[in-house]
């Protein structure tokens, strides 16, 4: 009987926190569900691009000129289907299209085959509109099995989210990200989250009150696309993709420059398999979790060869380091104040790689009489590297505002820590004194220090039986010199919005404010980027 | 315990004779770097002495770099400038380089080596044409990335590396205030010693063997194949010379449109190696930057 009240004790916890397979369905039947939406977004913010002079080239200092462009147009269809012939036996299968037009704000893309810059916009937002805007995927296809009560089985395409950090992800370590088409906080994470085919193993352990779950991803041939088993790199897209970058050394490595990216992902080969494990348990009060991956870094693609030839410009090539991650997380609920939960993630990485200064490179393959390929090798950097984050959400009762319902407030604090960084400046980096890592590769602006810290938030409530919901998120990224050095240097995200629900019809709409005052770090990367979307969802 | 202590001792004086490079006698490490007086190398009491201060810099990045091997020439033959007075040196801290130098002369600089961060090596790089009294003087290195990056990009073919050597270089217009700009549409030739212009000699694929002249790519500031790029434009007037061999050349600066020399200097090539050899349009001479302002002269700019 304790046994039993353990195991769905447990059960329930990890439906609570969203990462359980979930069982849908009645037995025996099929179950479809679906939606159609449209999202369309227009940008409002009035930055313009600018150049400064030097040495007598052009380079930007800021980037805008999107001012009334759509900054999105996605048109979506998405099937849901469930099927559980058994109690032990279930299926399913989530196919989503989506199609919408090219927009000229992916002007500024930097896709693999067209030299960097900003020439040929036609054919940067061609490769936009094909690769990211207009897709149909069966996204999930698997298949649940149950053939113990202690034992659970999904094999197939699937997601597995094992942290609930959102978009600082921390132990949300399995399935990359395509956030192309939006800004990653602005969308849902199951939207954005690539499904990758997987071996999922759940095995409950009562009497520890705990389970173990545990993924093996084979990367065999055939089951994933090689570019969807990481991070869509977001130098890809213009409008929700990162700017080109700015005067930078005369050496390094600049947009401007790069003739070709070419992405080594990683091989569909068993050697590339990747596999980890996670510990879910109950501590009294408290659910905890431990967790070891074994895998690829998913993002940002690692710059690994710098190629010159008998062609104009340069090629690079960017490759994806495997990686080790441990972490662990605890939650709980606390009784005072009433319903206050509180939630500590943190992972830590012993082997992340850094981009280095794109000065730093090493000499590789000279050319030769008889091949005139050149080839340098970008320096980069293993750091030890510790993140954690704090959550806590409270419910609140704000009587003048809303009598009938509550609000909820959600607060996150996250800090990024690498302990052993000899910290450098761009000056010294010339020289190559300190460890001249970047947050961003290719933007040398980026240069990364000790700490990183994020502070997010949301408020929200409904009205009218959830008829309508209001809400406020916002997010600020700390400025480079640390936790209150240069405060105000800091970036920040505001968004307001309001969702009004009818029966099957969804409405949204939203104002999304970015706000930075260096163009090229942190927040202001997107400061050109305000814009006023809406969502139509019909839902079935 | 006597030997212990011996050993202290010693090294002691390695650590303070491996510091105090300044004023010491000569030698391998940043030795001719600050002569803050005429006791040090270099003085000669019987002539006029002036200091000359530089700075040893990446050619391609403009940073400076410490600890490169550098060799005072001579500015006629190329070869070192009174070895035993002036011994191969370093560059010092921020690339520093001070000498105590004859007054009224010219001398070169060849540069070589890593520097003391271990990630700059640079190709043997020559610089002639250096006034003894300069007092915020370049002296331009060709890191070996740059090099090879270089000789992959201008469509040309390293023919016999050990025997054959290459020129580079930038003409640059000095305005009124000092600045300096780009001068477009401007060709360069090459002239040997006895004052045949010397043509480009190709391989059955088109790559350049012999004195292949070549212009920067003004979107990515590396030399490119004369399809590209056939003259220098307002954006990037850099060139170079590959694939001489050992000797005294003459590169000249014309105008495209008449053929009018604007600006020549002699320098010297050496195999393996690489020579810079800067060309300056001053003002008041030049009241205005002669590029002429036509599109094709100012090049495509950089996106």
């Amino acid at each position: 009987m304790h046994r039993a009240r353990a195991s769905i004790s447990f059960l329930t916890t990890l439906f609570l926190i969203g990462s359980a397979p979930e069982s849908r369905g009645d037995e025996g039947t099929l179950r479809i569900t679906g939606y159609v939406q449209n999202q369309t977004g227009i940008f409002i913010a009035p930055d313009k691009t600018r150049f400064e002079t030097f040495d007598g080239y052009p380079y930007p200092t800021n980037h805008g000129d999107k001012f009334g462009k759509l900054s999105m147009l996605r048109n979506t269809f998405l099937l849901d289907a469930d099927y559980k012939p058994f109690s032990w036996l279930g299926f399913k299968a989530v196919f989503r299209g989506v199609f919408g037009p090219s927009l000229s704000a992916d002007a500024e893309a930097q896709t693999p085959n067209v030299p960097g810059g900003t020439k040929w916009p036609q054919k940067r937002q061609e490769y936009v509109a094909e690769h990211f805007y207009n897709r149909a995927e069966l996204r999930e296809v698997y298949v649940d099995l149950r053939p113990h009560k202690y034992l659970f089985i999904r094999l197939g395409r699937q997601l597995v989210g094992w942290g609930e950090t959102g978009q600082y992800r921390l132990l949300d370590v399995i399935n990359p990200v395509d956030s192309t088409w939006h800004f990653g906080a602005l969308e849902s994470f199951e939207d954005q989250r690539i499904p990758l085919f997987m071996l999922r193993i759940v095995v409950d352990v009562p009497w520890a009150k705990g389970g173990l779950d545990t993924v093996y991803i084979p990367m065999a041939p055939y089951l994933d696309r090689s570019e969807d088993t990481v991070t869509v790199p977001l130098t890809l897209v213009g409008a929700w993709g990162l700017p080109i970058s700015p005067r930078q050394g005369d050496a390094s490595v600049s947009s401007s420059k790069i003739r070709k990216r070419i992405f080594e992902y990683p091989d569909q080969r068993l050697q590339n398999g990747r596999a980890g494990v996670r510990w879910l348990g109950e501590l009294g009060p408290l659910t905890y979790s431990l967790v070891y991956f074994y895998g690829h870094q998913l993002s940002p693609p690692i710059p690994k060869y710098y190629v010159t030839g008998d062609f104009s410009g340069v090629d690079v090539t960017l490759d994806f380091p495997r990686q080790h991650l441990f972490g662990f997380s605890v939650q709980s609920v606390l009784p005072f104040p009433l319903s206050t939960m509180l939630r500590a993630e943190m992972l830590f990485e012993p082997d992340r790689t850094y981009p280095c200064y794109s000065e730093l490179k090493m000499p590789y393959k000279p050319p030769t009489p008889e091949d005139p390929t050149n080839i340098a090798k970008f320096v980069r950097k293993e750091k030890f590297t510790i993140n954690y984050a704090l959550t806590v959400q409270q419910p609140l009762k704000i009587r003048p505002l809303n009598s009938a319902e509550v609000f909820v407030l959600a607060l996150q604090f996250y800090h990024s820590f690498i302990p052993n960084l000899k910290a450098s400046s761009l000056e010294r980096c010339a020289s190559a004194e300190g460890d001249c890592i970047l947050e961003i590769p290719g933007f040398d602006s980026t240069l990364m220090r000790k700490h990183h810290f994020r502070l997010g938030g949301s408020l929200q409530t409904s009205y009218l039986r959830g008829i309508i919901t209001p809400r406020f998120r916002f997010a600020w990224v700390f400025a480079a010199n640390g936790f209150m050095e240069d405060f105000k240097d800091g970036g920040a995200l505001l968004s307001i919005g309001v969702d009004f629900a009818l029966k099957n019809f969804k409405v949204g709409v939203e104002l999304n404010e970015f706000l930075g005052k260096d163009p090229y770090f942190g927040m202001g990367f997107f400061r050109d980027r305000d814009e006023v979307n809406l969502k139509l969802r019909y839902q079935f | 315990m006597r030997i212990k202590h011996e050993i202290w001792a010693f090294a002691f004086w390695v650590f303070v004779f491996g510091c105090s490079s300044s004023g010491s006698s000569g030698g391998a490490d940043g030795v001719i770097q600050d002569y803050g007086n005429n006791d040090a190398v270099g003085a000669d009491q019987g002539a006029d002495m002036v200091t000359f201060r530089g700075v040893f810099m990446d050619f391609q990045s403009k940073s400076p770099k410490e600890g490169v091997d550098l060799v005072l020439l001579n500015n006629d033959t190329g070869e070192p400038f009174d070895l035993e007075r002036y011994p191969p040196f370093k560059s010092g801290k921020n690339g520093k380089v001070e000498l105590i130098l004859p007054a009224g002369i010219f001398v070169g600089f060849k540069s070589s080596g890593k520097d003391t961060s271990g990630f700059f090596e640079f190709k043997t790089t020559y610089l002639f044409h250096v006034a003894s009294d300069e007092q915020d003087r370049n002296i331009y290195g060709v890191n070996i990335l740059t090099y090879n990056a270089a000789l992959s990009t201008a469509f040309v073919k390293l023919v016999d590396p050990k025997t054959l050597g290459h020129l580079a270089g930038t003409v640059y217009y000095v305005n009124e205030k000092g600045e300096e700009e780009f001068v477009g549409c401007l060709i360069v030739e090459v002239l040997d010693e006895n004052g045949n212009r010397l043509e480009e000699e190709k391989d059955q694929d088109g790559r350049g063997i012999f004195a292949a002249v070549r212009y920067f790519d003004t979107r990515n500031d590396m030399p490119t194949s004369l399809q590209v790029s056939s003259m220098t434009h307002k954006y990037n007037s850099r060139y170079m010379v590959a694939n001489l061999p050992k000797g005294k050349y003459t590169v000249r600066a014309k105008m495209k449109d008449d053929g009018s020399v604007l600006s020549q200097v002699t320098v010297m090539a050496f195999p393996d190696s690489i020579t810079i050899g800067n060309m300056y349009l001053r003002w008041p001479e030049f009241p205005s930057n002669p590029t002429p302002e036509r599109d094709e002269c100012i090049g495509q700019e950089p996106q």
